[in-house]
């Protein structure tokens, strides 16, 4: 199977004070294949975060290759990546998810919009039915609380059902029930047998053993790689990259 | 407390600057009318008599549009940063504190412009006075004056407006819960409050008294009071905006189908969703209107030419008002473009291109010109409804001006909101979302 991601030798530097730029990732090569709910995680300062924005194409890679269902993102345009984006990706930040102005079934049927491709209102309102949000259909992201906004972001990504899904933090703002709910819609993206694959950064290990495949990452290098852990498994990789 | 009054002005650089802008624009306009005022003191006799009269027109235009900009300047920059007072509330400081430390700011802010404002108009009354009384020799031969006596009441009402303007702002974030302040990404919607009712119904009162006033008048002394009609008007809107501004919005821009283009799509639902911040822009951007077509309207509906009205004289009535409302406007746009980053970033998240960005930056500038020409041109037409009542004269005289207004304002809004969204595109995405 064709991977849907493939980073090679992934390298980014911000520039610091004086001059100098400071490594971030320090060349990671890593594939993602079809219908696979991967978790990266990792002491503050890892990068996992950087690797998440770089993986998707919102951030540049300083060096290296990173392939987007077969489509390398370095040679792309920004109209062509704006198109992958609304082709192909979904995301799912932390906060700040939702565009204030739409209610939450705007904001669900904005992608669809923005590619001017038909969505019908059945769709929208299954997609916010999923993640048990059809009472809150007409309000606004100010009504909402965070949980029911990262659900939202959900429904969103439920609708358009894009090939990959880029999740950054998507508990860290939320409590133990809503992020066990957020958690579950992730993993059913991934499970559900359409091949989507799921991309999450997290700080939560027990979060993280939810997915098929976890990587610890250390000083911008991949540490471990663990298969369908166990959360003392992921435990004990963090511990040994603290 | 002084450091943090410091600091504050400082990490929101954006927001204070557009509010130092208008203190400026609003000093300097001022001096320009209190130098008008000194230099007929000075005079005395017919030409002072002339002098005070223009000076009057132009200094009761003046304070309107300024009671309208600097409201709306004012509350924004209050508004704008209510999370950051919630913020302050959250540290530990009382209500009280956070009530003082923004209205020394304010003090602060308008003090500073208002005499920087002054001192701007110090080497411009001379040229003004000159090209605005070209018409009228033994006007032009005074000589114009600005003294420390003529300034300093020009502060004042500078500072007085901006601080009282943004002293209820102060107190409603002081007193709103830190922890809705800090949920609520946007301002609260402006609603109606005692204030706007009370300032909406006394100007409506005082339109009607001027009104009322009309039948008794001749021609020759009709055309001032029936040009101050259309800006008053316009201020009886703004007072009533929160009424209907959301609905008026979502009523015109509906004329293009929400499927027809995204960028509309986007734009219009900012901006009617977004009261507060859109008042803010169309308020002044409406009195500019109306200063120009209610000018050309009252001295067409009392018979005159409008080749009558020569560039100095309208310079010299409305230019400084004028100037005013139309850096009101693309102020308040400046002000809040941060606001804007974020939703642009998500739409970039979303798959929006960059074009379609600017595209729905530039869709806004157009709904809030649209709806501040739409607001002006019912004061005009009002006024148009009011000549012809009472001087049995229709004139379209005010269409053009209004037009030509509207389109200028359209030039610059189009630069105030494309310009932050291009250069706020080169940010990268993760940046602009990640939490604060």
């Amino acid at each position: 199977m064709t991977p849907v991601v493939e980073v090679e030798n992934l390298t980014k530097s911000f520039p610091a004070a004086g001059g100098d730029t400071v490594p971030v990732l320090r060349g990671i090569s890593l594939e993602v294949p079809p219908g696979q709910f991967l978790a990266v995680v990792g002491p503050s300062g890892s990068g996992k975060s950087t690797l998440l924005y770089c993986m998707s194409a919102l951030e540049a890679a300083t060096a290296g290759r990173v392939r987007l269902l077969g489509r390398d993102t370095g040679s792309l345009g920004r109209g062509a990546i704006a198109k992958l984006r609304r082709d192909h990706l979904g995301f799912v930040f932390q906060s700040y998810n939702l565009i204030p102005s739409l209610t939450a079934r705007e904001n669900v049927a904005l992608p669809a919009r923005l590619a001017r491709r038909r969505i019908s209102g059945a769709d929208v309102d299954r997609a916010l039915a999923e993640v048990g949000l059809t009472e809150r259909a007409g309000y606004r992201p100010s009504a909402l609380s965070g949980g029911q906004q990262q659900r939202v972001a959900i429904a969103r990504v439920l609708a358009v059902r894009p090939d990959l899904v880029f999740a950054d933090e998507p508990t860290g703002a939320l409590d133990t029930e809503s992020g066990a709910q957020v958690l579950d819609l992730l993993a059913g993206v991934a499970r559900s047998g359409e091949g989507r694959s799921v991309v999450m950064v997290t700080h939560d290990l027990e979060a993280a053993a939810r997915a098929d495949r976890v990587l610890v990452l250390r000083d911008g290098l991949i540490h471990r790689e663990l298969t369908h852990p166990k959360a003392d498994d992921v435990f004990a990789a963090v511990a040994g990259a603290s | 407390m002084p450091r943090l009054i410091v600091s504050d002005l400082i990490a929101n650089g954006r927001i204070w600057l557009g509010a130092l802008l208008i203190a400026a624009a609003t000093g300097l306009v001022g001096a320009v009318v209190a130098s008008d005022i000194e230099t007929a003191s000075a005079a005395g006799g017919n030409d002072a008599l002339a002098l005070y009269g223009i000076s009057g027109t132009v200094a009761a235009f003046t304070v309107v549009t300024a009671l309208i900009v600097v409201g709306a300047v004012t509350n924004l920059t209050v508004t704008l940063q209510q999370r950051g007072y919630a913020l302050w509330q959250l540290v530990g400081l009382r209500p009280g504190l956070v009530r003082l430390v923004v209205t020394t700011q304010l003090l602060v802010v308008s003090l500073a412009g208002g005499l920087a404002g002054c001192l701007l108009a110090l080497p411009l009354v001379k040229p003004l006075f000159r090209y605005g009384f070209s018409g009228s020799p033994e006007l032009s031969a005074l000589d114009p004056r600005l003294t420390p006596a003529g300034a300093v009441p020009v502060v004042l009402f500078v500072a007085v407006v901006i601080t009282l303007g943004g002293f209820r702002g102060a107190g409603r974030a002081a007193h709103t819960p830190p922890l809705q302040s800090l949920r609520e990404v946007e301002p609260p919607d402006r609603r109606m409050t005692v204030a706007r009712w009370i300032g909406g119904l006394a100007t409506a009162a005082v339109v009607a008294a001027i009104v009322a006033t009309l039948p008794g008048t001749g021609l020759d002394t009709m055309a001032v009071p029936l040009m101050l009609i259309s800006p008053l008007l316009a201020g009886v809107l703004a007072a009533f905006g929160p009424l209907f501004l959301a609905r008026l919005v979502r009523a015109w821009t509906s004329l293009l189908p929400a499927t027809a283009s995204a960028a509309w799509f986007l734009a219009r639902n900012s901006t009617a969703a977004n009261v507060g911040r859109s008042t803010a822009t169309i308020s002044p951007l409406m009195v500019a209107v109306a200063l120009a077509g209610g000018l050309y309207t009252a001295n067409g509906a009392v018979g005159a030419p409008s080749g009558t009205l020569s560039t100095g004289s309208v310079v010299l009535l409305i230019g400084g008002p004028l100037l005013l409302a139309v850096l009101g406007a693309v102020a308040t746009v400046f002000m809040s473009s941060r606001r804007r980053d974020r939703e642009l970033a998500l739409i970039l998240a979303a798959g929006g291109t960059p074009a379609l960005v600017l595209t729905a930056a530039a869709a806004e500038a157009v709904i809030y010109v649209g709806t501040a020409l739409l607001l002006g041109a019912a004061a005009v037409a009002t006024t148009t409804l009011i000549g012809a009542w009472s001087a049995d004269m229709w004139t379209a005289a005010g269409v053009v001006p209004s037009l030509t207004v509207a389109a200028l304002a359209l030039l610059l809004l189009l630069l105030a909101t494309v310009l932050p969204t291009a250069l706020a595109l080169r940010q990268e995405i993760p940046r602009v979302l990640a939490p604060e």
